[in-house]
């Protein structure tokens, strides 16, 4: 099932604009990365794709922990007849946050990816990381530990509250709470 | 806390050409994966990858829609 943010717009690059703002202020909390877009991604008609940052790259965050990161957002632009939502909005289809060490060693991956098959995975779900489990653990790295649907804003939340990232700004809570006001307000399931 | 650009940034967000992005794309398969992207994007659609959900397969899918 699809998720429609408010994102409305008179033209396509109106909900577009509004779609990926709000993550760009997110992301401003614990990085200078700037999203990258695909091509014709204010237009619908297809798939299109937001990463931050670029080419399958991550962005290494502050804090002890130096962690590294990387998010990845897929999306629809699509045309409603909800009057309080249109004529167009943003229909997210798959995401991916990523946290990893200097290494590349997995930490925590957030996923929700419906194409690749076959059972409980097709769920938003999250993996652990090797780094965070022991030989003996019942879970591996390649467990899918079944999730709701998680925003950018809370795992960006996570990485200040719990991994110990140092945020960039001052008023991240803010911006973040902010911001996934929205999420919570216009997502049409959780 | 550093300087910021903040809302400035969003509309800065840079969109790749095609050519640009079927680079990128090639570049993330090279990187994890050590194939070309038109291998992967064959392996991808064909089913071939035993974990396709692992880190780095994830990395290089999610630039896709950047490069086909």
């Amino acid at each position: 099932m699809p998720l429609y943010f408010p994102l409305a717009g008179k033209a396509p690059r109106e909900a577009f604009d509004a779609f990926v703002s709000p993550l760009q202020r997110a992301l401003s909390c614990i990085s200078d990365a700037v999203f990258v877009r695909s091509y014709g991604s204010a237009t619908p008609g297809g798939i299109r794709s937001i990463i931050a940052p670029t080419a399958g790259r991550f962005v290494p965050l502050r804090g002890e922990n130096r962690l590294h990161f990387s998010a990845a957002l897929q999306y629809e632009i699509v045309k409603t007849d909800d009057p309080d939502r249109g004529p167009w909005k943003v229909s997210t289809k798959k995401y991916m946050y990523h946290v990893v060490t200097g290494d590349m060693t997995e930490v925590i991956l957030f996923h929700w990816h419906p194409e690749v098959p076959p059972g409980p995975q097709r769920g938003p779900h999250l993996h652990l990381g090797s780094s965070q489990l022991t030989r003996s653990a019942v879970v591996s790295h390649r467990t899918h530990v079944p999730t709701g649907r998680v925003s950018l804003e809370s795992v960006i939340e996570l990485l200040i509250t719990d991994f110990n990232v140092v945020p960039r700004r001052a008023d991240w809570k803010e911006t973040l709470d902010e911001s996934r006001q929205r999420f919570h307000d216009w997502r049409t399931w959780s | 806390m550093t300087d910021l650009k903040t809302e400035e940034q969003a509309c800065d967000i840079e969109e790749v050409s095609l050519d640009e992005g079927r680079r990128m794309l090639d570049d993330a398969a090279r990187q994890h994966l050590n194939m070309s992207a038109e291998d992967f994007i064959e392996a991808w659609d064909e089913g071939r990858f035993t974990d396709p959900d692992s880190l780095r397969v994830q990395q290089v899918a999610a630039l896709l829609p950047f490069g086909r």
